[in-house]
């Protein structure tokens, strides 16, 4: 669609960047550095590299980007999930002014989202165990 | 006794505000100097962009559903309860269940409602794509339809220079829909006509609620054979006829009328007199730079709630947010709010089924548009695949 807009064109400071002489010094600094790649023929592989992403954009479709984010969310869901039980309860308990009882930490059970914290992590030892078992 | 921050409305908006003012405010938060709370009517959090896509069956319900609780961060207390009134003067809101919250800093993130009834014959004759339910209406007419017209109106609302729900949908869902019927094999059977009101905010009869994109519009029409038509403003729809009238005298007639239709505030948005917008439209009064209510320091509005001049959509939300969570962050610190939001919005635009177009604006400066291209379309794909539950989280 590139009637959308009219193709970038360089501004008057164009021409006018390239006289200037630290611009030139600049300039021929630079192909001075690249000269012995080129004749080298050192850049082969950067070409080929920018042609294999070419080849890797044009083939990437919907299906590939859906399976892609759903790893993406998956690390990232489980990451956060993670690490915001590690900063809450360093925080808790870097909070607490004496560690608490053994009956206090018994009495913990009592509350439901630890119950329900140690069943998913009894869960992830089972499913843990299923995926490394024979 | 702890500052309590409040927060309604569990949608894009909300959510990562509150999750950013748990970061932003974390020594105060887990000393328990400040507490976070969300009210949302759902424990369900909708990625409600993206059901433009549902209208070309590309996403199923279940794919832009994800836990709210899930989405938050554990700081933030969350309670699945409808606001039903809002006391802006005592400082509280009340829930349909009858509870009462206080606070002492609120963030409205309440959204807005689309309306097609405010239509005479719209809701009955019209689809649309800005609720899941519509949307499936409109697929299934999509995908069946072999023959005859596809009419395109799009309704601002009455407030002066407050657009419509997503400035660029239904550029972006034309743009789609002439793809979609192409690769059905059908595009040459069915006529594609694109409208727009006399009034678009500060312009008149143009394409677009911008200038630039607006003059860029009708080569991309006419290289695609979409006819576009300039000063359509849908007054009513005869349902039985199936025909749409303007306000300015035009009949046109369709076999499926795709609508933006007529927007409002919600319920108790409208209910608590805090808006002086005509049409009992119910924008919230607010501060362009701060953000905050007016006559109400305390109080903080974003997204499709206010009566600001941009787009109503995700992307203003997420430019929105961090001035929020840093003025009510600096309000607890120092006493007064230190940033100002500047009208940026962030975009991806999709213009087709495959392109993409990055795009971004703000109170001063147009979208420039640009060509579409793949890497474009990549990218918004990743959004609605992935990252965007990570924007909600308030990682991006």
């Amino acid at each position: 669609m590139t009637e959308m807009s009219t193709p970038a064109t360089p501004g008057s400071a164009g021409p006018a960047a390239f006289q200037d002489p630290d611009t030139q010094a600049g300039i021929e600094h630079l192909a001075a550095k690249v000269a012995p790649l080129l004749q080298a023929n050192r850049f082969d592989n950067v070409v080929d590299l920018l042609s294999l992403v070419a080849d890797g954009i044009d083939m990437t479709d919907e299906r590939t980007i859906e399976k892609l984010m759903a790893a993406f969310e998956g690390a990232m869901a489980a990451g956060w999930t993670l690490g915001n039980a590690a900063r809450m309860a360093g925080s808790v308990a870097g909070n607490a002014a004496e560690p608490p009882s053994l009956f206090q930490l018994a009495r913990e059970l009592r509350d439901p989202e630890v119950r329900r914290g140690l069943h998913a992590a009894v869960t992830f030892l089972r499913i843990l165990g299923r995926q490394t078992g024979p | 006794m702890a500052k309590r921050i409040l927060v309604v409305g569990g949608g894009i908006g909300g959510t990562m505000t509150a999750n950013s003012l748990v970061h932003k405010l974390y020594p105060e938060v887990s000393s328990g100097e400040v507490t976070v709370t969300m009210l949302s009517d759902s424990p369900d959090h909708y990625y409600k962009p993206a059901f433009m896509y549902v209208a070309f069956n590309s996403f199923s319900k279940n794919e832009l559903k994800r836990p709210q609780r899930s989405l938050l961060r554990p700081e933030i207390q969350f309670v699945v309860d409808k606001v039903a009134h809002f006391d802006f003067a005592q400082n509280r809101v009340r829930t349909q269940s009858g509870a009462i919250y206080g606070y002492d800093y609120l963030v409205v993130s309440t959204g807005c409602v689309p309306s097609p009834e405010r239509i005479e014959g719209l809701k009955e004759a019209g689809d649309h794509f800005y609720l899941h339910e519509p949307a499936r209406q409109l697929a299934d007419r999509l995908a069946r339809i072999e023959k005859g017209r596809i009419f395109i109106t799009v309704t601002f609302p009455k407030t002066p220079n407050v657009p419509h729900q997503c400035g660029i949908a239904p550029i972006e869902t034309t743009l789609m829909l002439d793809e979609f019927l192409r690769r059905r094999g059908v595009r040459e059977k069915i006529e594609i006509v694109y409208t727009y009101p006399t009034v678009s905010q500060l312009l008149r009869n143009c394409l677009f609620l911008q200038k630039q994109t607006c003059e860029v519009l009708p080569s991309i029409f006419e290289s695609k054979g979409i006819r576009f038509k300039r000063g359509f403003t849908l007054g009513r729809v005869d349902p039985d006829r199936k025909i749409a009238y303007s306000e300015e005298g035009d009949e046109q007639d369709f076999d499926i009328l795709m609508s933006t239709p007529p927007i409002r505030a919600v319920d108790a948005v409208l209910d608590s007199g805090a808006s002086q917008a005509p049409n009992d439209e119910g924008w919230l009064p607010t501060d362009r730079e701060t953000l905050q209510l007016a006559g109400h320091e305390n109080v903080y509005v974003m997204g499709d709630t206010g009566d600001l001049p941009v787009s109503k959509a995700g992307g203003t939300c997420h430019n929105q947010s961090p001035v929020v969570v840093d003025n009510i962050a600096s309000s607890l610190r120092i006493g007064y709010p230190t940033a100002a939001y500047d009208g940026k919005v962030i975009a991806v635009a999709q213009m087709g089924l495959e392109a993409g177009m990055p795009l971004w604006y703000d109170y001063e400066n147009d979208v420039e548009p640009h060509p579409p291209t793949k890497l474009g379309g990549l990218l918004r794909k990743s959004v609605n695949r992935g990252l965007y539950w990570a924007v909600a989280r308030g990682l991006v």
